[in-house]
């Protein structure tokens, strides 16, 4: 058998094992974009959460199965950054979450990735985030009573929802915290006590 | 090339293909280990172990010296293997394992003993059946590795589209 024989055979099945790559790709990525999809169509809705709400869950754990306490009197506050996996505006969002972090610094910042893990860890590395990260499986969408994306929590230091909203970057969270009291304010501090089942978000 | 020496390549091939996707998609297969309670502390050593024993398996198989030592070293890999699927089942955990990288996500599972049944029938067959590989045409390997890859790739490709059809 000749030598270019030989190569052609080779390079033939080279190119088999591309388009099947390539073909195995195609069909990964639509498997995960129809999911996302019948996620967010079937995932349910938690009750909205309204400023001056306790947040749900005040301890929650880190990708590095370390607890995140979110009653911190130490600081300030915490800010909550709630992303999607998919979300175009949430891209935007993690490159600038460790400035954020460092321009609040007296403020527990947190964020919160709704995606596989795989996912999260790539974002992780990618972006070399600093903050702790919250994950969440795709079908717990909602929890947080959200359904747009990128979005904050302002939480007091006791863990009440001071404010809420889409952010694009460090400027709305500033406007998000410097109206937070306003805001709150309005509520005549009708803040009711909660019990400890309101503490788990029921589905 | 003999069916025997057909089997050696496409047993070592497989080794160092899982060794080499397991390389590109460290993140997830540390998870695998965490959920398995195993190289908790570390999970990077886990990684690096498998890898190495994989690599070395595969790699021992070219050489008709030691290729009995890699068949060894894939006895091992396969007994490790069980474990996982055997501590999977009892502890109903739904275990993702992406031992094929992140193209190829399997929950480990009863399914999975039906392929570590075929690498443990491929290695006894080659204990029994001797043959060199030093005589064999250097392209005649080469094309039986290249098939034994489409063979993986192919075989991901199934469970894609299955999956795939099973949500739309």
């Amino acid at each position: 058998m000749s030598v270019f024989v030989q190569l052609s055979i080779a390079v033939l099945w080279v190119l088999i094992i591309a388009l099947l790559y390539f073909v195995t790709y195609i069909f990964r990525k639509s498997y995960e974009a129809v999911s996302i999809n019948q996620a967010v169509a079937n995932a349910p809705q938690h009750s909205s959460l309204e400023i001056g709400d306790v947040f749900p869950r005040l301890e929650m754990p880190s990708t590095s199965n370390e607890i995140i306490h979110l009653k911190q009197p130490a600081y300030e506050g915490t800010i909550l950054l709630v992303s999607v996996y998919g979300c175009d505006g949430c891209e935007e969002l993690y490159p600038n979450i460790n400035q954020i972090a460092k321009t609040f610094s007296a403020y527990q910042v947190i964020t919160i990735i709704i995606a596989p893990i795989e996912e999260v860890v790539k974002k992780q590395n990618k972006y070399k985030l600093e903050t702790p990260i919250h994950q969440l499986d795709l079908h717990e969408m909602r929890l947080y009573g959200t359904s747009t994306f990128p979005f904050a929590y302002i939480l007091s230091p006791d863990g009440i929802v001071m404010n809420k909203g889409t952010i694009n970057g460090e400027e709305r969270i500033r406007t998000l915290i410097h109206n937070d009291e306003e805001k709150f304010g309005q509520l005549n501090m009708d803040v009711r006590p909660q019990t400890s089942d309101q503490h788990s978000l029921s589905l | 090339m003999t069916l025997f020496i057909f089997m050696r390549v496409f047993l070592a091939t497989i080794m160092i293909a899982a060794a080499c996707l397991k390389l590109l998609s460290i993140p997830s297969f540390k998870r695998t280990l965490l959920q398995l309670g195993i190289f908790v502390r570390n999970p990077f050593i886990g990684v690096l172990f498998i890898v190495g024993l994989e690599f070395a398996a595969g790699i021992l198989m070219f050489w008709d010296a030691v290729h009995r030592w890699g068949l060894l070293l894939n006895m091992i890999l396969i007994a490790g293997y069980c474990w996982a699927v055997w501590r999977t089942v009892r502890s109903k955990m739904t275990i993702t394992c992406n031992c094929f990288g992140d193209l190829m996500p399997n929950q480990l599972g009863r399914k999975t003993v039906y392929r570590i049944a075929l690498l443990f029938l491929i290695t006894i067959a080659l204990y029994w059946g001797d043959a060199s590989i030093k005589s064999t045409d250097g392209f005649e390997i080469l094309i039986a590795m290249l098939i034994s890859i489409a063979v993986i790739a192919f075989t991901a490709l199934s469970k894609s589209f299955i999956d795939y059809k099973k949500i739309v």
